[in-house]
């Protein structure tokens, strides 16, 4: 009952017509990014954070939240009509969502994408709503050494399902953690690293770092290519909603999805991008047809579709409970949040059950506006597709500029992102990941608060992050997950050996 | 980085374990990211190297007239005010970069600083740089 009423508030805040038009506004931006390929979900959310500067917090994060599941459905749409993946999630929607496009059923899978990803959306908010407070009521207990377990198992799962070299990976986290601690220690108001400047007095701001790291980098490395317009599958797009046969197929990989897609975005590091592998994977695992995967099967398109949606809310749930992020979007949701003086934590859903209920009821609200939006929409999108990139980097920059600037009407910020975008574009091509740098910038506070103050109550005894049990928990399901995720490589290297023998 | 954190942290107070001061724990970072780098400089040619840089050529017309103009930007931004620098800035990098005729790349250039003067300066009530000229 209780539930309930909490969710008739949320619904009544998040359907006010102001909150509406943010909520609108959120999915149609992230949208709108997830057609763009070359303008990422952290991006899009890094420029347009200073925009909510002047909102309500509730209206702040409606409207970001809105972005960033609207990101990972208009990602689908230039996978299957390009075969050019919008956003990392949208990788394996090109294996045949692309093919379904050439053998003319590029309808149906945009469509099967909206309602896909609609589903999981909703199924993953039920989720959330049901675990989150259950969660938080658990996280009351927790103390400086669980929070120092649950950020450094975080960090240590990032670097391990990076792309690229993890000793770098680790370098990066460092370097972020490091960024962290620059301006005044609030423990014991001594200046750290300030070189002397007033500015850096309040520390490093996210957003001029975050615009210097992803947008940047990103205009620069598409300057690099063609500027002319993309070339677009041409089809007449048609028949955008699904036939019986088609749900007949589907409805089994999206209920999957719906659920793979949740519990893999709770764990720090996998969220959306492992969700969708993780989906196809097992799609065609229980397939009748395996072989036919990969030469246009709805399945293909509905399973991954629904888990990245799906994995959006399934990574609230740590950021809501505990205050933790566990990727780089639920890291700048985080930042946000701090930027509009809300803290989320154990104590969040108690302190702000508004703004909680809110955003919750919000993303009821934005998958309905998802998928209202993206059906008779769809033309536009196309439409836009085919702007020459010569047009719109101007813009791009012209905003990246702006949300640097509007951080603190300061023109220092500029001057940070572009400090930041050089960085950035050098780690690009040395291969450090910027993303990790900005997620250990936003979880180091909470990381050097955890370890200080445990070392003071421990008296310097380490033991103390494996006796308390749910720091034990922590580390030990952390370890446990770690070694999980080896037993791929040890079993390629088996039978590589035996292949020798 | 692991040395200049070092040496310009090096009046930090320490502390100990039982009680860490605010330059412990920036200390630890620096040592593992000098143990880290030392292990990358082994290692060279074994670790994935990133994207390759593009021909010198692409960046001489590209990337770094886009660079610089977004230093100039930066500098000029406080002395002539946003409207005037942001459309200066625009229509170099229509007409420069993007290679747009020269009356596409002043209507774009003024549609879109003046779309975001109505949207931050006028709705958003964001406090612009003000030119000379008053905006």
């Amino acid at each position: 009952m209780e539930l309930l009423q909490s969710l008739y508030m949320g619904f009544s805040t998040a359907i006010a017509p102001m909150n509406l038009l943010f909520c609108f506004v959120g999915v149609l931006v992230g949208t709108l990014v997830g057609v763009l390929p070359g303008l990422g979900t952290p991006t899009a959310i890094a420029i347009l954070l200073p925009a909510t500067f002047y909102i309500p917090p509730a209206s702040a994060l409606i409207m970001v939240a809105g972005i960033y599941y609207g990101a990972q459905f208009g990602g689908s749409t230039t996978s299957i009509l390009v075969n050019i993946p919008g956003e990392a999630t949208s990788v394996v929607t090109c294996l045949d969502g692309y093919q379904m496009a050439r053998n003319g059923r590029a309808g149906a899978a945009l469509g099967i994408c909206a309602f896909g990803s609609f589903i999981g959306g909703s199924i993953s908010v039920i989720l959330l709503m049901l675990l989150g407070p259950v969660v938080a009521n658990y996280a009351i207990r927790f103390g400086p050494p669980e929070f120092f377990s649950l950020t450094l198992v975080a960090v240590l799962f990032l670097i391990f399902f990076t792309t690229g070299s993890r000793v770098k990976g680790f370098m990066c986290i460092l370097l972020g953690l490091f960024t962290a601690t620059i301006g005044v220690d609030i423990i014991s108001g001594v200046p750290r690293y300030t070189l002397g400047s007033l500015s850096l007095m309040k520390g490093v701001d996210l957003v001029p770092v975050a615009i210097g790291l992803f947008g940047i980098p990103e205009i620069l490395g598409n300057l690099e290519e063609s500027l002319e317009v993309r070339e677009i599958f041409k089809t007449t797009i048609k028949g955008l909603l699904p036939t019986r046969t088609d749900w007949k197929d589907s409805i089994g990989p999206i209920i999957r999805g719906s659920i793979i897609g949740f519990f893999l975005g709770l764990i720090p590091g996998g969220g959306a991008v492992i969700a969708t592998f993780s989906s196809y994977v097992i799609e065609k695992r229980v397939s009748r047809r395996p072989e036919s995967f990969g030469t246009g099967v709805i399945e293909g398109v509905a399973g991954p579709e629904t888990a990245n949606n799906a994995a959006v809310c399934g990574g609230m749930v740590p950021l809501f409970s505990l205050g933790i992020p566990t990727n780089v979007v639920t890291a700048l949701l985080l930042g946000a949040m701090v930027i509009h003086g809300v803290h989320p934590g154990p104590l969040f859903i108690k302190e702000y059950p508004s703004i909680f209920w809110a955003v919750i009821a919000s993303m009821y609200v934005g998958n309905v506006l998802l998928l209202v939006l993206n059906l008779p929409l769809i033309g536009m999108w196309v439409k836009i597709l085919r702007i020459p990139y010569r047009i719109l980097f101007p813009l791009i920059l012209l905003f990246c500029l702006l949300g640097a600037y509007t951080v603190g009407n300061d023109a220092n910020d500029i001057l940070t992102m572009l400090i930041f975008g050089a960085l950035g574009y050098v780690m690009r091509k040395t291969g450090f990941e910027p993303i990790l740098f900005v997620f250990a910038m936003v979880v180091g506070p909470i990381m050097e608060n955890g370890f200080r103050q445990a070392m003071l109550s421990s008296r310097g005894h380490f033991s103390i992050f494996f006796t308390r049990p749910i720091s034990a928990a922590i580390c030990g399901l952390g370890l446990i997950l770690f070694l999980i995720s080896f037993v791929p490589t040890i079993k390629e290297r088996v039978s590589k050996l035996g292949d020798a023998l | 980085m692991g040395v200049s954190i070092l040496l310009v942290g090096r009046h930090l107070p320490k502390g100990a374990l039982s009680s860490p001061g605010p330059g412990l724990y920036p200390t630890l970072l620096a040592v593992m990211l000098l143990i880290l780098s030392s292990f990358l400089i082994i290692r060279r040619g074994k670790e994935s190297e990133g994207k390759s840089f593009p021909p010198l050529a692409i960046v001489a017309r590209r990337i770094c007239p886009a660079y610089a103009a977004l230093i100039g930007y930066v500098i000029l931004l406080d002395y002539l005010g946003f409207v005037t620098v942001s459309l200066i800035l625009m229509f170099f990098l229509f007409t420069k970069i993007g290679r747009l005729r020269w009356y596409t790349a002043v209507s774009s250039a003024v549609l879109s600083i003046g779309g975001a003067y109505v949207v931050f300066e006028l709705l958003l009530r964001t406090n612009l740089p003000k030119g000379p000229i008053g905006f």
